[in-house]
C-alpha cells in the first residue's frame, strides 16, 4: 500500500469544520479535520460514540442535515472536484456515481414498499441512462456480484423478505452499481452476526479488488479496522488524534488514547485479571475541556496539556499524532 | 449429572417454544423453538458464558432460567430445588437470589425516578433493609462499589452516560444481595472504553462478593475474558460446552470453530489467514430447523449422515460435551496434530 501514497490523493478533505448549532450551544462535531484518501486503499477510521467519525463521512456528499448542522469551513476535493461549495445539482450527479455510501442498517436505508430490483434499477436508469430492461438485467447482475443465490428471484423480492447479512449485501450490491471511485462505508457489519460479518467483509475485500475502488471505513470496532484497513485515523471529540497505516497503529501506537483503546480490548489472545481501562467517560462535544480533550481521561496528562490544544504533528513518517507527549514522553524531549 | 454442593444451578432438559399464530381461529400452525432441551450446569461462584449468534436462544434461556418467561418444559434447579414448582411468593423469596442485567441500559431504567429508588426500590419490598435510611446507607455503599458518586443519588436516569447507567443497573441488581447474576449483553451496547471498565467492575464484584454469572454475550474475546466454562448454542441447541480452554483452544464442534475463525483477529498482520472459515448462509428459522444435525446446511463438513441423523450431545472428555456425529473423530484428529 505504500507506493499507492505517491500517487494523487482520490478524495481530499481540507481543514474540514462541520458545527451543530442550537440555542444555547454549539457542538463542534467534526473540528478541523484534514485526510487524504489514496485511490484503491482503504483508510480506516475508528472512534467512540460522538467522535465525529460519521459525520465526517457524512459531510463528503454533504449529507448532513443543514440546519442544524452547517459547514463552517475546509474544502473536500473528490476527483479534482471541490463537493462543499458544488451546486446541487451537480452533486446529485455524483452521489451514486462516483461516491457510494453503505450505512449500518440496512433495513432503514432500503426502502420497505419496493422491490429490490426496482431500487437498484433506479441509480442504474438515473446515472447511467439505462432503459428498463437493460436496468433489469444490470440489477441482477449486481446482486450476483456481491454473491447472493438466485438474484433473478431475489429481484422481485421486498427487503423484508431477507434476512440482515442479505440486505447488506444488497446495500452493498446497489452502492457499487456505479462503480463508484469512493465507497464509504459507515459501521457496515456493526448489526450483523459475527459469522454474517466474515462473510461482508471477505466479500467487500474481494469486490474492492475487483472494480478497484477505494473505501472509508468507518467502525468502532478495532478488530474490523485490524482487518479491512490499510491506514487507520482515530478520531476523538471531533479531532484526529492519530493517523499512520495499519500495522504502525496496532505496534506503535503514539497517542495516549489509541494504546488505550487497544489496551483495554479483551483480545482473543489476552488472558489475565484485569483489563487496561480508560478511565472516565467520552466527553460532551457541547462542553469540553479545556486544552487537550482528551486530557481529563489521559494517564501522562501535564500543565501543558490542560492550557493548550496541541497541534496534529508529523512525529516520524507518515505517522499523525495530536499529542503533547506521543508515547508518554517526557516534556524536555 | 449429579447435583453436589458446588453447584448453584442445574438445568435440565429445558425447553421454551414460543407457538405461531395463523389461520382464521388464531390457532397454533407451529412453534419457534427458541430454546430446545437445553441442560447445563453452573457451579458455585463460577462464571459460565453463554455464546451465539441472533436468534440462538440465548437470553431465552437466560430468561427462562430466571422464570421471567414460563418454560415449555424442563426443570431449574436452584441450590437443587426446582423454581418451577415454587408458589408465587416463594417464587418471590427466589427473585431476591437471583437478579439480571440488561443490555440496554437506557430502556432498562425507569425515566421517572431517582436513581436511590431504581436501586432501593427492591430493598424495601424484599425487606432486605427495614427503614428509609437503612435503604440509603445501603444505595450510597452499593453506588461507590459500582463506581458512582453517592452524591449523585437524587438524579434522574437521563442525567447520566451510558456507561454510568450501566453500572446504575449492576447497583440495582445487587441491592437484593444475589448470588447468582444473569448478564444479558451486559456490556454489548457500551463503548469500546466503556465496555472495558464495566468487564472489570462484573470481574470485581463477582471476586469480592462471590457472585455467580450466566454471562450471555455474542462477543467471544469478551466471553473468554470473564468466563470459567463456556456454552457454545445454535439454533436453540448446546452444541458445545466445557471449560475456557476446551472451548478456546480444544474446541471440536465445526460451528465453534467457525465462529472463533470468524471473529477478526486484532492483529492486521493475521488477516488473509487461510485456515479461515467462512460459513456460507444464514441461520435458518428456529420455527423450521433442519432435520439431522440442525448444523449441517451450514457445515463445511457435512455429510449425508449429518442431514439424516440427529446427533446427541455427549461428553467426549470430561468436562467437555459436543453435539456432532463426528465429535470423537475430530477430537482424536485434533490431538494428533
Amino acid at each position: 500500500m505504500t507506493e499507492t501514497n505517491t500517487n494523487k490523493p482520490l478524495l481530499e478533505v481540507k481543514h474540514l469544520k462541520t458545527y451543530f448549532h442550537s440555542r444555547n450551544s454549539t457542538v463542534k462535531a467534526v473540528d478541523d479535520v484534514s485526510f487524504e484518501v489514496y485511490q484503491g486503499e482503504t483508510l480506516g477510521i475508528v472512534g467512540e460514540s460522538g467522535c465525529g467519525k460519521s459525520i465526517t463521512c457524512m459531510s463528503i456528499g454533504r449529507l448532513v442535515e443543514c440546519p442544524p448542522g452547517r459547514y463552517e469551513g475546509g474544502e473536500i476535493i473528490l476527483d479534482g472536484e471541490e463537493i462543499l461549495s458544488m451546486p446541487d445539482a451537480k452533486l446529485r450527479d455524483i452521489r451514486g456515481n462516483k461516491l457510494a455510501y453503505i450505512f449500518q442498517e440496512p433495513m432503514t436505508s432500503l426502502n420497505p414498499v419496493f422491490k429490490i430490483g426496482y431500487q437498484i434499477e433506479e441509480v442504474l436508469m438515473l446515472h447511467r441512462g439505462m432503459n428498463k430492461e437493460e436496468a433489469h438485467q444490470a440489477a441482477i447482475q449486481a446482486l450476483d456480484r456481491v454473491r447472493i443465490p438466485n438474484p433473478e428471484r431475489v429481484v422481485n423480492d421486498y427487503p423484508f423478505a431477507l434476512s440482515g447479512g442479505m440486505r447488506q449485501r444488497v446495500m452493498i450490491a446497489m452502492a457499487l452499481a456505479c462503480s463508484p471511485k469512493l465507497l464509504v462505508a459507515d459501521e457496515p457489519t456493526t448489526a450483523l452476526d459475527v459469522t454474517i460479518q466474515a462473510q461482508v467483509l471477505d466479500l467487500m475485500n474481494e469486490l474492492k479488488k475487483e472494480i478497484d475502488t477505494s473505501i472509508l471505513f468507518i467502525t468502532h470496532d478495532l478488530s474490523v479496522i485490524a482487518e479491512m484497513a490499510d491506514r487507520v485515523m482515530v478520531m476523538y471529540a471531533g479531532k484526529v488524534v492519530e493517523l499512520a497505516d495499519v500495522n504502525t497503529i496496532f505496534e506503535r501506537p503514539l497517542h495516549p488514547y489509541t494504546r488505550g483503546l487497544i489496551e483495554s480490548r479483551p483480545d482473543m489472545s489476552t488472558s489475565g485479571t484485569r483489563l487496561n481501562v480508560i478511565p472516565g467517560n467520552v466527553p460532551d462535544l457541547s462542553d469540553l475541556p479545556e486544552g487537550c480533550s482528551f486530557s481529563p481521561r489521559c494517564a501522562f496528562c501535564c500543565d501543558k496539556c490542560r492550557a493548550g490544544v496541541p497541534e496534529l504533528v508529523e512525529v516520524e513518517p507518515n505517522h499523525w499524532v495530536r499529542c503533547y507527549r506521543p508515547g508518554g514522553e517526557d516534556l524536555d524531549n | 449429572m449429579t447435583t453436589d454442593n458446588n453447584t448453584l444451578l442445574e438445568v435440565r432438559h429445558l425447553k421454551k417454544y414460543f407457538p405461531i399464530k395463523g389461520g382464521v381461529f388464531q390457532s397454533t400452525i407451529g412453534n419457534v423453538k427458541a430454546v430446545d432441551d437445553v441442560s447445563f450446569t453452573v457451579k458455585r461462584g463460577e462464571v459460565l458464558g453463554l455464546v451465539g449468534e441472533s436468534g440462538c436462544g440465548k437470553s431465552t434461556t437466560g430468561r427462562t432460567v430466571l422464570n421471567l418467561i414460563k418454560p415449555t418444559s424442563g426443570e431449574v434447579l436452584y441450590n437443587g430445588v426446582n423454581i418451577y414448582d415454587l408458589s408465587r411468593s416463594e417464587m418471590n423469596k427466589y427473585r431476591t437470589k437471583m437478579q439480571i442485567v440488561f443490555q440496554d441500559p437506557y430502556s432498562s431504567l425507569n425515566p421517572r425516578l431517582p436513581i436511590y429508588e431504581i436501586i432501593g426500590e427492591a430493598m424495601l419490598e424484599h425487606h432486605i433493609v427495614s427503614n428509609k435510611e437503612e435503604m440509603m446507607n445501603k444505595v450510597f455503599d452499593l453506588m461507590s462499589k459500582c463506581g458512582l458518586f453517592p452524591e449523585q443519588a437524587g438524579r434522574y436516569p437521563h442525567q447520566f452516560s451510558g456507561g454510568q447507567r450501566q453500572r446504575i443497573c449492576i447497583a440495582r441488581a445487587l441491592a437484593v444481595d444475589p448470588e447468582f447474576v444473569v448478564c444479558d449483553e451486559a456490556v454489548s451496547a457500551l463503548d469500546v472504553s466503556i465496555q472495558s471498565q464495566i468487564i472489570n467492575l462484573l470481574k470485581e464484584l463477582q471476586e469480592d462478593m462471590g457472585l455467580t454469572y450466566l454471562f450471555i454475550s455474542h462477543d467471544l474475546s469478551v466471553v473468554k475474558f470473564i468466563s470459567d466454562s463456556v456454552a457454545v448454542m445454535y439454533l436453540g441447541e448446546i452444541v458445545e460446552m466445557g471449560s475456557k480452554d476446551q472451548i478456546f483452544n480444544n474446541f471440536v464442534h465445526p460451528y465453534t470453530e467457525a465462529l472463533l475463525s470468524a471473529a477478526p483477529s486484532f492483529d492486521p498482520r493475521k488477516r488473509n489467514n487461510a485456515n479461515r472459515i467462512i460459513l456460507q448462509g444464514d441461520l435458518p428459522s428456529p420455527a423450521n430447523p433442519p432435520a439431522g444435525c440442525r448444523f449441517h446446511t451450514r457445515c463445511p463438513f457435512a455429510t449425508e449422515r449429518c442431514a439424516v441423523e440427529v446427533p446427541e450431545i455427549r461428553e467426549i472428555e470430561p468436562g467437555h460435551s459436543v453435539r456432532c456425529l463426528y465429535a470423537e473423530e475430530r477430537a482424536a484428529k485434533r490431538a494428533a496434530q
